[in-house]
């Protein structure tokens, strides 16, 4: 999230697109609800009438998948109505910046499109520049290269009429929607946008989200309280695992995961450092050479030396173009290219995409070792439905770990804020947490290394660790190191002196020259001298706009709402002074956590823009850094009911990657668009009472009395086409697999007539599993297919084909 | 002290929370419950359940469907006709104590005649005790909230003084108006100590609560205090 939880509150109007955040995120609605009381507005779109949409003053349908239709659509609303917050957006965005004249969008396909590899040469996707780098601009934004130009020409194609043709919602909710959330243009009012997995669970998932964030800069709902992008995250800490690099795309703090072709750190640090020659511009990636070699200072201790390129060379490399992401992965293993697999924390027999290829997969590897509070589908896949326990080699370990309650530790929320957790009880049994776990097999590993050596015990040898504290493995030392120390004195301001493990007090003191070590930069400030910030519990809050500064402590620097430095006039003065976030008082910013010291913008030698995290310093309306192009374009779902897409014959997305097998059958790599055999869009969901895949759900009584098994909701219409009864079994089949589950006829899906054709859509979640209840049904995730979004590879289990029918 | 608590149905997401922390301050065991259809389980109240948050969707209003929730549980009333049925047999089988709470305990397992027109009182088996919920009788005496309303994230769930919760739902009411003009209170607020506000025109009180029946049950009761029996045959004949 760019904001928090508790910003919600200070809404003027709420869109929920692409989540049940009511049903999901129940905590969210403590603060919608006092947004509502307010005032503010409430505005649901969803496929299916959900809690969300129970509470919502508007509500609007759209078939799975036409999001960018949905979005583009508002776009056109705003440009035709000139409702762009011009301040803003002249001033805070790309608007007028120039663009390649050889930049092109035809029929689907922008500049640069290679065919054969699905992906694009971006070279055209550039902007234009002077003799100095300094890129060129039109103020008025008449030129047609501006970015402004090109943003209208693109989105003029998304008019009403077609838009309703596609997306299957009625002319006069579209037009409710757009006229009240683009209410909110302006420094007078704000909108924000809550999404989910409904938005990143598509071929097309990134795009989604960047056409709101098009919108959300458009309006100048960014950096403002009760404005921005947000993502409420379907896991208690999954902010914190991403922040920490747990991606195979990044390193802790986001710095960039290191290529094959990078040999040097020199080498890495050209190809991931950006320049710019923007006067104003702040460029905050500019400092990356200093987080990483900070980095690796705390990755190898005293062994990483100037001299060895501070220990770059240990460092795993990718090979270019590769894509190590979990389809890719489970495809591998799948053909055998796997020997072991930790599976940790996660159920991948369950949670994954075509679910049964993973189960498959699984019978490939030599060794699996499950860590995880209960035996689950992927420890026993081997005794699984249809397997033959005989027939199958791998042999699995369970390690039982201990739960969160169970162990100390910090928990990033959706908002950013790190909290610092206590252990409420000991695990039970021989159950340990994962920390303890890791750092057993590290020592063991280190010690058979210097014992047997091997190809390239460096990288293993060099590691520094060194976590323990009293006998036992310290989390809090961890958290030291993440947060950051000086290895050596280092001379400070007025003749003072840093000490050699002393704590630094945030990432500003970093240094790219090995005198400080750092786990990762964005957590740098955590834990300084004084004492662990995630600790803090005063709820008292002196902002008057719920920032509540002085509870636990959130990256960056504690700044509650990124980007603040755009809610302000080019002289630092809050341009909706009842909401101020920051103010400059004429010699530093008061309120928030500035987005960095810096004076404002009128200041023409010091001032800096406000997006410092891009190398232009400005929002990107104009974004080149995705697959599929620099203006989100709808692309219809791999499994779609239509034949062709109504924007161009372009039907998917140019850039996913298809996993394509012949034939048809349980856990293959099929996929049918517009087959009669799967005539029905299927979504899959979750629901308050279960928990992913509901291992620390499914095993409580409590939870599977309120709903004990899986269910599959359908319209009415759908119910009476196929005969089927409300409370029935029935069975949902996909070309990859099928499940079955009872009926729940409902009101609250309803048949879309998109270009003129009656389109039905079902949804069902993927909670359950073989193991437990008795009863409850299996992972809907047999049904759903291997592809994911062009960028991030999320798999599209939002949208794809099925068929249902009573169970026979 | 008499207290009184709220539910307000424009405020409810049915997260359901307010069922779990019944069961588990209360120490009641999950019921074996089975889809039926409906995302609403267990199906009903039961010597299990005090507290059941209830589902309705039908067609209509400014959205196309409304779907509320109540939540279902004992109303705590100020003459409540189970108490005045439960004295024909052991003026000591329902208590209502100065809380405002209506307390059952083990005696209610000999009441004659037991009914309710809210179909609040379950047993597990003819002769056992009845079963509901306590107000939290033991938390409120101690100076907490309910189970129930200290997990509820909106505020659809509020408790306090009796006089504020009546001041602060009808106050609720008037902001429920803005956004749903057939917003009202319940209409028998007055005799109950579990007051609702509901958002839309169709009552979720008149589904799950016969007024009349009360009545009906009451005056039968007062008519045949000292014969319980009597009061029971006369009851069932009343009701039909």
């Amino acid at each position: 999230m760019t904001n928090h939880w508790i910003d919600f509150a200070n809404s003027d109007v709420v869109l929920v697109m692409g989540s049940n955040a009511a049903e999901n995120h129940p905590i969210s609605f403590k603060w919608v609800t006092k947004a509502m009381e307010k005032g503010g507005k409430l505005i649901s779109v969803d496929p299916r009438f959900t809690k969300t949409s129970a509470k919502a003053d508007i509500y609007a349908r759209l078939r799975s998948g036409t999001d960018i239709p949905f979005l583009g659509g508002m776009i056109k609303y705003i440009l035709d109505n000139d409702l762009i917050d011009k301040f803003y957006v002249q001033n805070y965005t790309n608007a007028s910046f120039l663009i390649n004249k050889d930049f092109k969008f035809e029929d689907g396909l922008f500049s640069g499109y290679n065919e054969e590899k699905r992906s694009y040469d971006k070279a055209t996707w550039a902007y234009q520049k002077d003799a100095n780098g300094v890129i060129m601009k039109d103020p008025s934004m008449q030129d047609p290269n501006c970015v402004y130009q090109l943003l209208k020409k693109h989105y003029s194609r998304y008019d009403i009429d077609k838009v309703v043709e596609v997306t299957g919602t009625t002319k006069d909710e579209l037009l409710k929607v757009y006229k009240t959330y683009t209410s909110t243009s302006g420094p007078a009012k704000s909108g924000t946008i809550l999404y989910a997995m409904g938005w990143t669970q598509h071929t097309v998932g990134t795009q989604n989200i960047r056409t709101m964030s098009m919108i959300q800069t458009l309006l100048g709902n960014m950096g403002v309280a009760g404005g921005g992008v947000n993502a409420l995250r379907g896991e208690s800490n999954v902010q914190g695992s991403t922040d920490y690099g747990l991606l195979f795309h990044i390193l802790p703090g986001y710095l960039k995961f290191p290529l094959g072709s990078q040999a040097t750190l020199a080498d890495f640090l050209k190809a991931t450092t950006p320049t710019t020659a923007e006067p104003q511009s702040l460029n905050w990636w500019s400092n990356t050479p200093k987080y990483m070699v900070s980095l690796l200072k705390a990755f190898y201790g005293e062994a990483a030396t100037k001299e060895n390129d501070f220990g770059y060379g240990w460092l795993p490399k990718g090979d270019v173009g590769a894509n190590y992401s979990w389809l890719n992965l489970f495809d591998q293993m799948s053909k055998g290219k796997f020997t072991g697999f930790f599976a940790w924390g996660m159920n991948p027999a369950c949670s994954s995409a075509n679910a049964g290829k993973v189960r498959k997969a699984l019978g490939e590897l030599d060794w699996l070792v499950n860590v995880n509070l209960f035996p689950n589908e992927t420890g026993q896949f081997w005794k699984g439905p249809g397997m033959d326990p005989s027939k199958i080699k791998t042999a699995v370990f369970m390690l039982p770990c201990a739960a969160s309650v169970e162990k100390e530790g910090s928990v990033s929320n959706s908002g950013r804020w790190a909290q610092w957790r206590y252990k409420a009880a000991n695990p039970p049994g021989e159950a340990m947490p994962d920390a303890e776990i890791i750092e057993g097999l590290v020592h063991r590993v280190k010690e058979l290394y210097k014992k047997e050596g091997g190809a390239f015990p460096a990288p293993i040898l060099s590691l520094a660790w060194d976590y323990e504290e009293n006998g036992h493995l310290s989390v809090r030392k961890i958290a030291r190191e993440i947060n950051g120390y000086y290895t050596q004195d280092v001379p400070g301001a007025d003749g003072a002196v840093f000490k050699k493990g002393s704590q630094l007090a945030n990432f500003v003191g970093l240094k790219d020259d090995g005198t400080t070590a750092c786990g990762n930069w964005l957590y740098s400030g955590s834990y300084p001298e004084a004492g662990n910030m995630m600790m803090r519990r005063d709820n008292n809050d002196a902002s008057g706009i719920g920032l509540y500064s002085n509870w636990s402590w959130c990256w960056p620097l504690n700044r509650r709402i990124i980007y603040n430095r755009a809610s302000v006039d080019l002289d630092g003065n809050p341009r909706r002074p009842e909401l101020p976030v920051i103010k400059w008082d004429g010699a530093k910013w008061v309120g928030d956590i500035a987005d960095n010291a810096a004076p404002p913008m009128s200041d023409k030698e010091k001032g800096k823009l406000p997006f410092i995290m891009t190398s232009e310093g400005v929002a990107k309306l104009f974004g080149p850094g995705l697959a599929e192009g620099p203006f989100p374009e709808h692309y219809e779902p791999l499994e779609c009911p239509v034949e062709n897409n109504a924007f161009s014959s372009q039907r998917i997305n140019p850039t996913v990657k298809l996993f394509n097998e012949k034939g048809e059958g349980e856990g293959k790599d099929v996929y049918l668009t517009c087959d009669p055999r799967y005539p029905f869009v299927c979504s899959t969901y979750r629901v308050v009472e279960h928990w992913q895949t509901g291992l620390m759900t499914r095993w409580n009584k409590q939870l599977v009395e309120l709903a004990p098994q899986n269910f599959v909701e359908m319209s009415k219409e759908l119910a009476a086409l196929k005969g089927i009864k409300n409370g029935e079994m029935v069975t949902i089949k996909s070309p990859r697999g099928q499940i079955d589950a009872v009926a729940m006829v409902t009101s609250r899906f309803k048949p879309f007539t998109v270009k003129g054709q009656t389109v039905h859509q079902v949804g069902t979640t993927w909670h359950f599993g073989w193991c437990a209840p008795v009863n409850g049904g299996d992972t809907a995730n047999l049904l759903t297919p291997t592809v994911g979004d062009a960028n991030t590879m999320i798999p599209e289990s939002k949208a794809f084909m099925v068929n249902i029918e009573r169970k026979g | 002290m008499a207290y009184a608590k709220l539910f307000d149905s424009s405020k409810c997401i049915a997260c359901r929370g307010c069922q779990k922390a019944c069961k588990n301050w209360n120490q009641d065991p999950a019921e074996k419950t089975t889809n039926r259809g409906t995302h609403q389980n267990p199906p009903d109240l039961s010597h299990q359940t005090r507290t059941v948050v209830r589902f309705k969707e039908q067609e209509g209003g400014d959205l196309g469907i409304i779907w509320t929730f109540f939540k279902d549980s004992c109303r705590h009333c100020i003459e409540p006709a189970c108490k005045m049925i439960a004295d024909g047999t052991d003026e000591q089988a329902v208590v209502i104590t100065d809380t405002g709470a209506v307390i059952y305990n083990e005696r209610t397992a000999k009441v004659e005649g037991m009914n309710c027109g809210y179909n609040i009182p379950k047993q597990e088996k003819d002769g056992a005790p009845y079963v509901k919920c306590t107000l939290c009788f033991d938390r409120i005496t101690n100076g907490l909230q309910p189970a129930c309303v200290t997990t509820c994230p909106t505020g659809a769930l509020e408790f306090g003084k009796r006089e504020d919760i009546v001041k602060l739902a009808l106050q609720r009411v008037e902001e429920a108006k803005k956004r749903y003009p057939d917003a009202h209170i319940s209409s028998d607020y007055k005799e109950v100590n579990y007051i609702q506000v509901f958002h839309y025109k169709e009552d979720m009180f008149e589904m799950y609560a016969d007024r009349e029946k009360q009545q009906k049950i009451k005056m039968a009761s007062r008519r045949d205090l000292l014969n319980p029996k009597k009061a029971a045959g006369m009851i069932s004949k009343l009701l039909g």
